[in-house]
């Protein structure tokens, strides 16, 4: 897979592991009908450490464990589509790894127009509102050096 | 490649059975226990084999295989366990007709013999009460085992391995589902049916095995018995409550 298209993967699996799997299984449907696929592993629960570092040369540090669900699905064409999300929904794993398959298919256009396209935008749509209101909220912090 | 395989159909319940096998299988060594039904696993490795890598293999086991990319990707998926390309350094080794020599493997030491390395051997065939006289702890008088696609020279390297123990390395003998192993402590001697009689006598042993399966599964059939009583007393609470 060559550098862009491990970005563009890296893109649609981020907005995938971000949505819910009511929001995924909405989408896939106007895809069309899902082809038969079979689970390779999970969907399974489990912890994940997720590290830290304190500025740009601070030592790393284990900040602490994230409950994390994964899956990977076969479809029948062979193609393996692999999904880690935040949480514990296995449907919305399950799901992703479809999807992950999917667009790494001969159906990826309608795919990613169908399904993560809208994603993308509904969550860029969410983090805008999210930003508006804590902008609405802002103040704005000066010294009256001038004044005498 | 040719995509992925799955791996067990319940990881929980399919190692702990598998466990269960293979431990039987190191206790008394040369019976031959059947595992890995129903698995899929890439070519060259045999369902019993696949079995016991899913089952014992992990990040912490270094893996020494020749079975090809399919199979190295399917155990770096499933099983997570680093492949390393000496035989030596591996805590598993899976191979078949041409293996590494037993005595090139890992063996452990006198203070840590349990670092030895556990040989998963690909054989063709695995006949229970002919063949090899077993001996050795797990085995009452003598268990009789034929194998069929062995390394040349198998026997002679056993008789070195087993001469250093409690240093060695453990065998694991593996054909389609079924599976036999040889811990480091067991005597292998060649032996050929000479007389007839003692044919008879081995066939009375495979017998009076088949009527132990077959108590298993009538124990199986009283569980299934129990199964269906508090299936009644289901019907008798509905009853009640109707």
């Amino acid at each position: 897979m060559t550098t862009s298209g491990i970005k563009q993967r890296q893109r649609w699996m981020g907005v995938l592991a971000r949505a819910s799997g009511e929001a995924i299984a909405t989408r896939l449907e106007a895809v069309g009908p899902l082809p038969a696929h079979e689970r390779l592993r999970g969907p399974e629960t489990g912890l994940v450490m997720v590290r830290g570092r304190a500025g740009g040369d601070g030592a790393p540090f284990n900040l602490g464990e994230m409950t994390v669900t994964r899956c990977a699905v076969r479809l029948g064409d062979g193609v393996v589509g692999h999904a880690y999300v935040a949480g514990r929904d296995a449907r919305q794993a399950e799901l992703a790894a479809v999807a992950d398959a999917l667009l790494q298919g001969a159906r990826r256009d309608a795919v990613m127009a169908a399904v993560v396209e809208p994603l993308a935008a509904a969550q860029r749509a969410a983090d805008e509102a999210e930003a508006r209101k804590a902008a609405a909220t802002r103040v704005n912090f000066f010294t009256m050096a001038a004044m005498r | 490649m040719s995509g992925l395989l799955p791996g067990f159909a319940d990881p929980v319940l399919d190692a702990q059975a598998c466990f269960r096998a293979v431990l039987d299988a190191m206790s008394r060594p040369g019976r031959v226990v059947r595992l890995g039904e129903g698995l899929r696993p890439p070519a060259p490795l045999s369902a019993a084999a696949a079995a016991v890598l899913l089952t014992l293999a992990d990040a912490d086991t270094p893996l020494w295989m020749e079975a090809g990319e399919d199979a190295a990707a399917w155990v770096r998926f499933h099983c997570g366990a680093p492949l390393v390309a000496e035989a030596a350094h591996a805590s598993f080794v899976v191979a078949s007709g041409g293996a590494p020599s037993l005595m090139a493997l890992e063996a452990g030491s006198d203070e840590e013999p349990q670092r030895g390395a556990t040989l998963i051997l690909e054989v063709s065939a695995l006949v229970e009460g002919e063949g090899w006289r077993l001996s050795g702890p797990g085995i009452a008088h003598e268990h009789r085992l034929s194998v069929a696609g062995l390394p040349a020279g198998f026997a002679a390297a056993w008789a070195a391995n087993r001469a250093r123990f409690p240093r060695g390395v453990d065998v694991i003998l593996c054909s389609g589902a079924r599976l036999a192993a040889l811990p480091r402590t067991v005597a292998i001697a060649e032996g050929e049916a000479r007389s007839v009689n003692r044919d008879g006598d081995n066939n009375a042993i495979a017998e009076g095995e088949a009527r132990s399966v077959n108590r298993d599964g009538s124990s199986r059939a009283i569980a299934e018995g129990e199964a269906r009583s508090v299936n009644r007393d289901g019907d008798n609470n509905a009853i009640a409550e109707g």
